[in-house]
C-alpha cells in the first residue's frame, strides 16, 4: 500500500463521517479512495464533492462544527488557496485531520516533493506531523485523531507525507483491525463550540482587543498541551498496536560527533547513511522530527546537548530569513548550549536526497566554518545560466 | 418523578457568543414616532414594515405602542401609514 | 399591549441590533427566520448583517450561529448541512444569508457549488447593491450609473444578472423577494424550506447610507423597485419554470423608483432612457418565460 492509500484507508479505519476534499496532485487518489468506500459503503460518511480546496476547509469547518468526524487532504496550492480558513479551525479549536501530501508551491511549477506547502503553514496554529512512510501515514493519522479530539488539546492536525517518494511508493503495510481501531480511537463527541439547537451559540464573532489575547492564549496553551498529549497517545498506540513512535526518533545520537537532522522520507536515507558512516568508523548520528508543530524543543535539548556539531538538512527554505524553518527550530532550541548547528537546503522540487548528499552535508559540516546562512548542498553551479534565451533582431548599421 | 431544569456550566475555548442581548438602540433617535389613535385604522402596516418588529397596534382602541428603548427613528411607520396617524417629532421635545 | 408583553414576544433576532437607522436588510431577516423558526443554523459572513452575529461574548441571535468568511458562506452551510443529517438532524435548517459582495463577486464560487451538488441549504442573499458595511463600495450587483465611493462617477456597467446565474444551475427553487411584499416572501420562505434541494431567495434590500434617501422611505422604495419592474417578484422552479407572483399590469417609470435615490443623481436623462429600455426588456423576455 502507499502513501495515498494508507492515508485513506486511515480516515476510513478512523470512521469520519463527513469527508470534504478536492483533488491535486500527487493527492488525488486519497480523494478517490475515499469517494470509493463511501460509494461501496466500506466507509458510512457523507462526501461533499467540493470546487475547490478553500470550500473543503470550510465545509470541513461546518461539519466538524456541526458535531461530526471530519478529513480532507490536499498539497502545495491546494493547501495555500485553504490558507485563509486553516486560521479559521484552529482558532475555533476543530480536531480537523488534513492528510497533506507534500508538494512544492509554485512558481516554479512543481508536482514534486517538497516542504514549502506545509512550511508555509507553520504558524496558523495547527499542529504537524511528519510520516516517513505508509506505515506511518497511516498509524499518525489515528494517532491524530485522538490527540486532536482530546479535551485539553481540541486543535487541528495535518498528517505530512511527502509526494511521490511515500504518497506513490508501495511498501508492506500493517491495517490495524477495525475493533481495535473503535476501541483506541472511540466515537467523536463534540464538546466546545457547536451549532445545536439544543445548546445555542454564536460561533466566531468580532472580537474586540479586549478579548483577542486571551482567545489566542487559549489557542496557545491547547498546544502546549498537545505534547505531554501526543507522548501518552504515542505509547498508548505502541502498547495496543506494537509500534511505538516518539515526537523525535534518535539514531545513534549517544557518542555522535556530527548529527544530521531531517524530516519525512528523506529521514530513512538519512539512517541508512549513518549505517554506512558508522561501518567506516564514522561517529555520526541521524535525528527525525516527527513532530514539527509543537516543536519538541526540550527532547531535542535533552538528548542532543553533548553533541558537538548539527546539521539541519531540509527540504525547503525561508528565503530573507537567517536560515530554513527547521534550522531556525533547531537552532532557537539549542541556543544556549555549545552547538555548532548548521543548515542545509536539499531536495526542492523533488531533487533526490541520496546518500551522496547527505555525505556531503556530513562532510561540510565536519569541516566548513560553521555559517549562519543554510549551505544550498545540491545546488548546481550554473544555476545563474540555466535559461539561454536567444533574438534575432534586424539592426542597421 | 419530577421534571428538574439543571444548570450545567462549563468554559468555552475559542470565539463564541454566549450571551443574547440587545444594544440600546433607542439612544440613536433624533425623532420618535409619535401616533394620533383617532387617525388610525389598525391597519397593522406600521408594525408589519418596522425594520425591528418594535411595534404593536391594538387593534381594540387602534392604540399603537412604540419600544422606544430601541427605536431607532428612522420613520418608516410614519411612511407606511395610509392614515397619517403617525408624525415624527423631535427627540428634544420630549427630554 | 403593554411593554411587558411586547418583550415576551421577542423574537429570533434581538430588538437592539446596530443596523442603520431605515435599513432593509432588517426587516429581510427577521422576516426570513422568523419563518424559518428557532430550529434553524444561520450562517452569516461578515457585511451588515454581521450586526446580528454580535461583538465579543454577546450575540443578537436566539438561534445557533456561525460567521464565516466574506466568500464561504455557502460552503460553510453545506459542511454544516453534511454534519447535521450525519447525526440525523435533518428537521433543522440550514440559512446562508449573505450580501450582494458576499454572494455575487467573491462567493460565487462557493454558491456555484453548492448548487451544482444540490446541497440542502437556504440561501438568502440580501442584496443593498454595494459593499455597504465597509463603506459603500460598488459589487456586481451595483446597477448602472450607481454611485458608490469605487464608482465615483456613475457605474459604466449593467449588474449581474444574478438569477439566470442561479437559473443555469437548475436548483429546484429560486425566487426574487421585496421588503414590501412581507406575505409574497413568506410563501417563498417556506417553499424554500420544503423545496428539498438547494434554495435560492434574492431580496432587494434598500439602504438609506448607501443609496442616499431619507430612512423613512425604505419600504416605500422597495414597493416602487416592484412596480417599476425594476425588480420583479418571480420563481424560477428548476431552473427553468417562471412564475411570476406579482403581477405589474402598468409598470410605473423607472424615474419613480430612481430619481427619490441621491446615487443616480449623476444620471443623465439619455441614460435614464436607455436604462428604461432595458428594464422593459428584461421584463417583457420574463414574462415571455412565465407563459411558457
Amino acid at each position: 500500500m502507499d502513501g495515498n492509500a494508507a492515508a485513506a484507508e486511515a480516515f476510513r479505519l478512523a470512521r469520519v463521517q463527513v469527508v470534504a476534499a478536492y483533488p491535486i496532485t500527487p493527492q488525488s487518489p486519497i480523494a478517490e479512495d475515499l469517494a470509493k468506500f463511501v460509494v461501496k459503503g466500506t466507509l458510512d460518511a457523507k462526501y461533499i464533492r467540493v470546487e475547490s480546496e478553500h470550500t473543503a476547509m470550510s465545509c470541513c469547518i461546518g461539519a466538524a462544527l456541526a458535531g461530526t468526524r471530519v478529513c480532507t487532504a490536499t498539497a502545495s496550492v491546494g493547501l495555500a488557496l485553504m490558507h485563509e480558513m486553516l486560521g479559521v479551525a484552529s482558532g475555533l479549536r476543530l480536531p480537523i485531520v488534513m492528510g497533506v501530501v507534500n508538494r512544492a508551491l509554485v512558481a516554479p511549477w512543481s508536482l514534486w516533493c517538497d516542504h514549502s506547502d506545509t512550511m508555509a503553514e507553520r504558524d496558523t496554529g495547527w499542529l504537524q506531523l511528519y510520516a516517513e512512510d505508509p506505515q506511518e501515514v497511516l498509524d499518525l493519522t489515528l494517532i491524530g485523531y485522538r490527540v486532536a479530539e482530546h479535551t485539553s488539546v481540541l486543535l487541528p492536525i495535518m498528517v505530512c507525507q511527502d509526494g511521490f517518494f511515500v504518497s506513490h511508493t508501495g511498501c508492506a503495510v500493517e491495517v490495524p483491525e477495525q475493533k481495535l481501531v473503535d476501541e483506541f480511537v472511540g466515537p467523536y463527541v463534540a464538546a466546545n463550540l457547536k451549532l445545536d439547537p439544543d445548546e445555542v451559540m454564536f460561533v466566531n464573532p468580532l472580537t474586540m482587543s479586549n478579548d483577542y489575547t486571551e482567545l489566542k492564549y487559549q489557542h496557545n496553551v491547547g498546544m502546549a498541551n498537545s505534547e505531554p498529549v501526543l507522548e501518552e497517545v504515542l505509547e498508548e498506540f505502541g502498547k495496543k498496536f506494537g509500534r511505538t513512535y516518539h515526537r523525535v526518533e534518535f539514531y545513534r545520537c549517544e557518542d555522535a560527533e556530527e548529527v544530521v537532522v531531517t524530516m519525512g522520507s528523506m529521514s530513512g536515507t538519512a539512517v541508512y547513511t549513518v549505517d554506512q558512516m558508522r561501518a567506516e568508523g564514522q561517529k555520526v548520528g541521524a535525528v527525525k522530527i516527527v513532530s514539527f508543530r509543537p516543536f519538541p524543543i526540550r527532547l531535542l535539548q535533552e538528548r542532543l546537548s553533548h553533541v558537538p556539531r548539527i546539521a539541519v538538512l531540509e527540504r525547503a527554505t525561508s528565503i530573507g530569513s537567517a536560515g530554513g524553518p527547521v534550522l531556525c527550530e533547531v537552532r532557537s532550541a539549542l541556543a544556549n548550549m555549545p552547538i555548532a548547528v548548521s543548515g542545509f537546503v536539499a531536495g526542492l522540487g523533488g531533487r533526490d536526497v541520496t546518500p551522496t548528499t547527505i555525505k556531503k552535508v556530513f562532510d561540510l559540516l565536519r569541516t566548513a566554518p560553521p555559517e549562519t546562512l543554510p549551505t544550498w548542498v545540491d545546488v548546481r553551479e550554473d544555476a545563474m545560466t540555466i535559461r539561454e534565451f536567444v533574438v534575432d533582431r534586424e539592426v542597421l548599421v | 418523578m419530577q421534571k428538574h431544569v439543571v444548570t450545567e456550566k462549563r468554559y468555552l475555548l475559542g470565539p463564541v457568543g454566549v450571551t443574547f442581548a440587545a444594544a440600546k438602540t433607542g439612544s440613536w433617535r433624533v425623532e420618535r414616532p409619535v401616533q394620533d389613535p383617532e387617525k388610525c385604522s389598525a391597519c397593522g402596516l406600521c408594525a408589519k414594515y418596522c425594520p425591528a418588529g418594535l411595534l404593536a397596534v391594538n387593534k381594540a382602541d387602534h392604540h399603537v405602542t412604540f419600544d422606544l428603548e430601541y427605536c431607532k427613528g428612522c420613520g418608516v411607520c410614519m411612511n407606511v401609514c395610509a392614515q397619517h396617524s403617525i408624525t415624527m417629532q423631535p427627540e428634544r421635545d420630549f427630554v | 399591549m403593554q411593554m411587558e408583553e411586547l418583550k415576551e414576544h421577542q423574537d429570533i433576532a434581538s430588538w437592539g441590533v446596530s443596523t442603520c437607522q431605515g435599513c432593509g436588510l432588517e426587516n429581510a431577516f427577521r422576516t426570513v427566520v422568523n419563518v424559518l423558526g428557532p430550529k434553524t443554523v444561520v450562517v452569516i459572513p461578515p457585511g451588515c448583517s454581521a450586526t446580528f452575529s454580535g461583538v465579543g461574548a454577546e450575540t443578537c441571535v436566539q438561534i445557533p450561529g456561525y460567521q464565516c468568511n466574506l466568500e464561504n458562506a455557502a460552503a460553510s452551510a453545506a459542511g454544516i448541512r453534511a454534519g447535521l443529517d450525519v447525526l440525523g438532524r435533518t428537521d433543522v435548517n440550514v440559512l446562508a444569508w449573505a450580501g450582494d459582495g458576499a454572494t455575487i463577486d467573491i462567493g460565487l464560487q462557493a454558491l456555484s457549488g453548492v448548487m451544482e451538488r444540490g446541497d440542502r441549504i437556504i440561501y438568502c442573499c440580501y442584496d443593498n447593491e454595494a459593499y455597504m458595511n465597509t463603506g459603500i463600495q460598488a459589487s456586481g450587483s451595483t446597477p448602472f450609473a450607481g454611485v458608490t465611493t469605487t464608482t465615483p462617477g456613475g457605474k459604466p456597467t449593467y449588474r449581474k444578472d444574478f438569477m439566470q446565474i442561479v437559473a443555469a444551475h437548475r436548483i429546484p427553487y429560486a425566487a426574487t423577494c421585496s421588503i414590501a411584499y412581507v406575505e409574497d416572501m413568506k410563501k417563498k420562505v417556506e417553499r424554500a424550506m420544503t423545496c428539498g434541494g438547494t434554495a435560492f431567495l434574492y431580496i432587494l434590500a434598500p439602504c438609506p447610507t448607501g443609496w442616499f434617501y431619507g430612512s423613512e422611505r425604505t419600504i416605500e422604495l422597495a414597493r416602487l423597485a416592484v412596480q417599476t419592474s425594476s425588480w420583479p417578484l418571480y420563481e424560477i422552479v428548476n431552473g427553468t419554470e417562471y412564475r411570476v407572483t406579482q403581477k405589474i399590469s402598468r409598470p410605473k417609470p423607472v424615474s419613480d423608483y430612481m430619481k427619490p435615490q441621491g446615487r443616480f443623481s449623476k444620471m443623465t436623462e439619455e441614460e435614464m432612457s436607455i436604462f428604461q429600455q432595458r428594464v422593459d426588456k428584461d421584463y417583457a423576455l420574463l414574462l415571455k418565460r412565465a407563459e411558457a
